[in-house]
Order: C-alpha cells, then structure tokens, then sequence
C-alpha cells in the first residue's frame, strides 16, 4: 500500500480515517448524531449571518472544535488551499467591480480597474464563511469512526444512494492506494517529468483509464461475493448508532436557538442586522 | 468537471434549498427510472461504487500541463458514458457529498453542483452514444467531442446558476454578476477542452483493454463489438 | 437454460453432496468456460482442484455456489438442481471464498463484514453478532472493530473465510486460497481449512496449482485442464504422475521430486506425501 499522499493541499481520506479511528478527545466520544447536527447548524449559521466580527466568531469556534478533537492544525492549514482558491477565483472579479469605495486603482490594457471596499469586505466574509464549514467538516470526519458515518448513512439516505455511499467508502482507500502505486511506479521511472502535452496527456489517461478498469473488475468482483453471501439488494443493519447524551441534545438545542434566532433577525425583523 | 466553485455562504439560504430541491428531484427521476428498469442490481450497485470511489482516487491528482500548471479532473462525463445518465446522477451526488466533506465546494452547494453534473453525466452519455453510433466516429472523437460539449454546456449553467442566485451580500447588478461569470466561464472552457482530450484518451484506452465495458453504447445501430480487444478494430 | 445431458459415467455407489453433471458453460465472448465437466464432492473430505490459471477452476467453482448457470448439463446440491428459483437456499449450503480477499471485505469492520452473512439470512442483529464472533474465534482473529482495509493479506483472508463460516455452510469452496501469502499465513490458512474437516465436519473443495499444498491437504485431487477434469484420484497416485502433472501444466510436489529422485518410488503404497512421512520413511530405512 502507498502511503504517499498526493498533494498537500488535498484531504485525504486515508489520514482522516487514521485520525478518526485512532485519535483519542472529547469530541472523538461526541456522538455522531450530536457532530452531524452542529454540522447542519454551521451550515446556516455560516449563510444567514451576514456581520463578519460575528462570522469571523464562528470560525473561530470552529476552530476551537478542531483542535479539541486534538487535531493537527498543520494540516488544516495546507488543506484550505482548495477553498480558499475557490473562494478568491469568484471574488477576485467582485474585489473589482463591487460597487462601494475605491481603495486602490489601476489601468489594465486601457482599462481602469478599481479595488473597493465593499470588494475586500465581500470578499473577506465569503472567506470566513467558507472556512468555518471546511474545518467543521474536516474535523467531524476526522473524529467520526467509519462505522458511526455508514450508520447514519444508512438511516438519513434513500436505499439506492446509502448502498452507494457505504461501498464507495469503503474501497476509496483502495483505489486511492491503487492510483498511488501506479504514481509511484511512474514517478520511479523519472515519468513525472513534462514531455510535451501530448505525451503527458495521454500517459496520465492510461494511468486514469486502468483505474477505471481495475475499479470495474473489483466492482464485478465484490457483486459475486456479495450475492455469494446471500445480498438482496438492502445492506443489513449492523447497529444501532446510540442516541446523543443529554448534553449532546442540549448543545445542540443551544445551536438551533442560535440559527433560529439569526435567521429571524436576518429575514423577519431585519431592523437589528446591523448587529447580526 | 465544471463545477460551482463556490463554498458555503456564497448564495442565500432561499437559493441553496431552491437548487437542492431541484436536484432532489432529478435524483428521484433517476432513482425511478432504474426502478422502471429493474431496479439497482448487485452489479450496478458495485459499479456505481467503484465510479464514486475512482473518480473520487483520480480528482485527487494533479496532472502537470505545461503553461497552465496543474488540473484537476473528476471526469463526470466519463463517468456517464460508462454507467448511463441513471447511474451516472446518483454517482455524482455522493461524490459532491464526498466533496463536501473535505470542502471542495461547500455542504450548501451539493444541489447545484449535483445539478451541474447531472447535465455533464447525461449529455455525456447520449452525445456519446450519437457520436460513435450514428456519426461512426472513433472512440477518441466521440470521448472528446462529448466530453467538450457537455463541459462546455455544464459552465454555462455554471453562470446561469450564479447569475440567477447572486453573490449573497454582493450589491452587483445581475448583469454585473453576469460579466463575471462569463470570463469565469471561459476558464471553463479550457479547462473543457483539456478534459476532452484526457477523456478521448481514456475511452480509447478502455475500448482496447475492455471494450465490453463499453458495449451500450457502442452496440446501437450495427456498430459491432466484440469482448475480444484484439478483433475491436482501432479507429481513434 | 440447462438441458437434461448427464454423461452417465458418474459412479453411483457414494452418496455425494455435490454432483457437477456433465456442465459446459460458455462465456458472453464465446470462450468455453467449462466442458463437459463431471465433479462430486462426498462429505467429509477435502477435495484439491489443481490445475493452471484458465483452466476452468473458478467457472467450476462459480456453478457450485450457483453464480454461473451451466449452458448444458446440471449442478446438484444435497439432491437439489441448482436454479434461480432455490439458489438463497443453495448458497446458505456452499460458502464461496473467492481468491481476491480485499473483493470480499466491503462493510465498515471486521466483525460487520463477518456478520453480512448471517444478517441476509435473516438473523437478528444479536444472534448474527454472535455467530460472527463465533466463526471470527475459529479462524483466530480478535482485530474485530479494524476497517479491513487495513488487516494484513493473511488476516484478510481468514476474515473473508471466517465471513463464510459465519454462515455455517456444510461446504467450503475457496479459490486459491493461500495465492500470495508469505509462508507462515499460508500455513496457517492450510490449518483452518484441515481443521473445518477435522474438527467442524465440513467438505473442503480448493482450488489451487499449489502441488505441495494439495500433497498435504487433500484427500482427493482432481486436476483441471482446458474447462475438463482430465485426472481424478487419491494424492498418492496423482501426485506422482508426472506425465500427467506436466500435461496439465503442473510439477510434481517437492516430497514426490525428492522420492523420486531417491529412487524410492517402488511401492504406491507408501508414498509420502509431507515432508514429515518422507522424513519418517527414511529414517526407518536408514535403521
């Protein structure tokens, strides 16, 4: 099995299943139900709130959750890279043409450009909302027990997508680790260097080609063992994920009160928004 | 894969529960539609997996170009060709779920994304199937023009979805939203153009080694093929 | 759809409990799987199919658990024709290990994937829980709450066998089982399959190319050639022949090699078939 991860700047399932099956905290005992629930209330917390002093608290408390789960933050870092980027690709255009102060100014090929400040604001809240949700997300998969994930799988989606969702996470680490291989054999034969595009093109789409074919033969595989052992299109119930803590039901009560009392604030008696 | 790049926060809580529902309901015509056809086999269920789960192995590489940089692919229109429009939209959903989890693109954005790649998986399949069966291109042309054409219709929607939901918190006309997107767009499109040809590449590749994988689509209107990768005549 | 062909060559003196009739199968691209093959397994006993890859082990195998449907010819299990109406039945009386383990190990844990079996054939939770530990005891693996992925090539072969058990088959078939393993797991999946005979009563078929696996293991030997079983017979006669091992594409195992070579092979009753009796023989003929 290769243990190299692709990329810096991409999560990669193989770790945030170690950190989940391995780590010891207080949040790695949180029930998964209680962790799926602030989820959801991150989420709207991080789209109804619209005061950036108070998203920017929301990141923080985020934050303050990853690292009680005892997580590497070093990671966390080099793993914003994708939302960040996604993030500044769209608001780069609007850091020009967002209507508001001019705060600095240019000429490009003739054309006068302007960075404003309703720009930098738009910008610096989609960034603080963005992140907030990635590092939750990361760190309740990072603190969730694969077995805790396929529960609720099992119970919040419809059959067809639950039995999707179980079996493609199951074997991503094997084809993560079967993609690696076939880059480290290529990178031993010093075939990472830039030949042309051509070249380089289409080696990278026999490498993506075989994946998709080994993937298929495991897949036929892995339907005759699973009809051999009786499968009749319903993946059995292993367990019951327990029910949150009386703790858990009152944090989480604690948290919809929040997204209840933001989203009137926001929609129903704006006249307060300026605070939220 | 075109993709809205965009993280949660982005659109207002009104447009991702309009977006999400729309794609619910696209999913649920593609759960009924494979109901219709005999539901979801054991072997269909193994596939779609396997799709999820390479698609997901194979975004995570960075794929070197010179001049450009570095791309990533998650080859949705392939995954559509291979496994048909039906399959092909609950492939996409969990893989956007995957996504998610490790914020590449945000919990709020699944619906649209999903409804994104339902068009790239559907138009995938069928642009394919035409290209190959009735216009008798080769596998190369046929992955690459349906590739293209089905990324480049996706980044449309890609601007039609921002421009009609609007940056949340953003005072931009819909007009101004509009011009921002399209140069967006046209990033896109590059980045189309270079999964096209990835895509022809591995349709080749796969109609050598497996081109029983392939037969659906390749079986319409008297185009032969045979399991037998060495009597499949090379017509790149 | 099988048609009623029956070689008629097939001895009826035994009761069997698996009667693979005369089955030919074709494969989608035309390939012949299986030709005209004739296979019984009698209960108690551990049965080797050796032959080389291609031969038609696995497409026979396949039959006996009712995933493939023979073309011409029929499969009977504990006197039943396998068909797509009784093939849950059939398959709650044959456990299949396939040779890729990683294939078979697809739930969240050890003890989950052990407990599927159980839990499809209707099972409560508790009770397939504690078959599952039961069958997880017999094969020795105690690593019950680790994601699979992250066993060892041995370890995941014993989950998959233990996965089968589970479901408490009267007949293990298991394909390949000891392919690249280092030596101490093999030894130690050889000992599981003995001791499923031995200790639990069950019949054993094995599909292998292993010779010196099947000299210790097997009470008989079948060798597969071309989708046909060209040989059939006791270890001590099959294991020596080697016109008909070379034929098949196989080597004689090495205790047969060091016989042989010896110049020991004067009476076929008192082949040695493990290093241990080949050792033992000739210290007695030192004395």
């Amino acid at each position: 099995m290769s243990r190299r991860s692709y990329s810096r700047h991409i999560p990669d399932f193989r770790l945030i299943s170690h950190h989940a099956e391995n780590g010891k905290s207080v949040v790695h005992s949180t029930n998964a139900w209680t962790k799926g629930a602030l989820l959801g209330t991150v989420l709207v917390l991080a789209i109804v709130l619209a005061n950036l002093y108070i998203l920017f608290v929301l990141y923080l408390l985020t934050l303050a959750f990853y690292v009680a789960g005892r997580l590497p933050l070093r990671l966390l870092v080099g793993w914003y890279s994708l939302p960040v980027f996604f993030v500044f690709t769209l608001a780069l255009f609007f850091l020009f043409t967002e209507p508001g102060n001019q705060l600095a100014s240019m000429s490009i090929l003739g054309t006068h450009v302007a960075i404003t400040d309703a720009g930098i604001l738009l910008l610096a809240k989609l960034m603080v909302r963005a992140l907030a949700v990635v590092t939750f997300s990361l760190a309740l998969f990072m603190t969730t027990k694969f077995q805790d994930i396929a529960a609720i799988a099992s119970k919040s989606l419809p059959r067809p997508l639950a039995n999707i969702f179980l079996l493609s996470y199951r074997f991503t680490f094997e084809t993560t680790d079967e993609v690696s291989d076939v880059l480290d054999a290529m990178h031993s034969r010093s075939g990472n260097l830039v030949r042309g595009v051509t070249r380089q093109t289409r080696l990278f789409a026999g490498i993506f080609g075989l994946g998709f074919i080994h993937a298929f033969e495991r897949g036929e595989r892995i339907a005759k063992a699973m009809e051999a052992r009786g499968f009749a299109g319903k993946f059995p119930q292993y367990r019951e994920l327990g029910r949150p803590s009386a703790g858990g039901y009152a944090f989480v009560a604690l948290a919809i009160v929040f997204c209840a009392l933001a989203l009137y604030l926001r929609y129903v008696d704006s006249s307060l928004i300026g605070g939220l | 894969m075109a993709h809205v790049h965009l993280e949660d926060g982005a659109f207002s809580l009104f447009w991702v529960i309009v977006w999400s529902v729309a794609a619910l309901c696209l999913i649920w015509i593609a759960i009924y539609s494979l109901n219709r056809k005999g539901g979801l086999s054991t072997r269909k269920l193994a596939m779609a997996a396997m799709c999820v789960a390479v698609g997901f192995a194979i975004f995570q590489i960075e794929i070197p170009i010179p001049l450009v940089g570095a791309v990533h692919l998650n080859l949705t229109p392939l995954i559509g060709i291979l496994v048909g429009p039906g399959l092909g939209s609950l492939c996409v959903l969990i893989i956007n779920i995957f996504s998610a989890a490790i914020g590449h693109g945000g919990w709020g954005m699944i619906g649209a994304n999903t409804l994104v790649n339902i068009i790239e998986v559907t138009l995938g399949f069928y642009l394919y199937r035409f290209l190959r069966s009735t216009l008798k291109l080769g596998r190369f042309r046929s992955g690459f023009g349906a590739t293209t054409t089905a990324l480049v219709a996706s980044a449309f929607a890609v601007v039609a979805i921002v421009t009609i939901s609007g940056i949340q918190d953003s005072a931009q006309s819909a007009e101004g939203t509009l011009n921002n997107m399209l140069l967006l767009a046209a990033v896109n499109i590059v980045a189309a153009i270079i999964e096209g040809v990835v895509t022809g590449y591995i349709v080749s590749f796969i109609g050598r080694v497996r081109p029983d994988l392939l037969p659906d689509l390749e079986q319409e209107r008297g185009t032969r093929v045979t399991a037998s990768s060495q009597e499949v005549t090379q017509n790149v | 759809m099988t048609s009623e062909a029956s070689c008629g060559t097939c001895e009826k003196d035994k009761v069997e409990i698996v009667h693979v009739d005369c089955v030919s199968h074709k494969y989608p691209d035309g390939t012949e799987g299986i030709h005209n093959m004739c296979f019984r397994v009698f209960p108690k006993e551990i049965v080797a199919l050796c032959g080389p890859n291609g031969s038609g082990k696995s497409t026979l195998i396949e039959h006996i658990n009712g995933l493939m449907m023979p073309d011409v010819g029929r499969v009977r299990v504990f006197g039943l024709d396998i068909d797509k109406k009784n093939v849950a039945s059939i398959r709650r009386m044959v456990g299949l290990v396939f040779q890729d383990a990683d294939s078979q190990l697809f739930s969240p844990t050890v003890l989950e994937d052990v407990m599927f079996g159980p839990l499809n054939l209707g099972m409560s939770p508790e009770e397939a829980r504690k078959r599952a530990e039961w069958a997880l005891q017999v094969v020795g693996i105690k690593e019950t709450s680790k994601i699979p992925h992250y066993l060892s090539g041995g370890q995941k072969r014993l989950v998959a066998i233990a996965g089968v058990l589970a479901m408490q088959p009267k007949i293990l078939v298991a394909d390949e089982p000891t392919g690249d393993l280092d030596p101490s797991n093999a030894q130690r999946i050889e000992e599981m399959l003995s001791s499923l005979k031995k200790e639990h009563g069950m019949s054993v078929v094995v599909a292998m190319h292993d010779m010196d696996m099947a000299a210790r293991l097997a009470d008989r030997i079948c060798i597969v050639k071309d989708g046909s079983i060209i040989a059939e017979g006791k270890p001590g006669d099959i294991l020596y022949d080697d016109d008909l091992l070379k034929t098949a594409g196989l080597q004689l195992p090495t205790v047969a090699k060091v016989w042989k070579g010896l110049g020991l092979d004067t009476d076929p009753a008192r082949r040695p078939l493990t290093l241990e009796q080949l050792m033992a023989t000739l210290k007695e003929k030192k004395k």
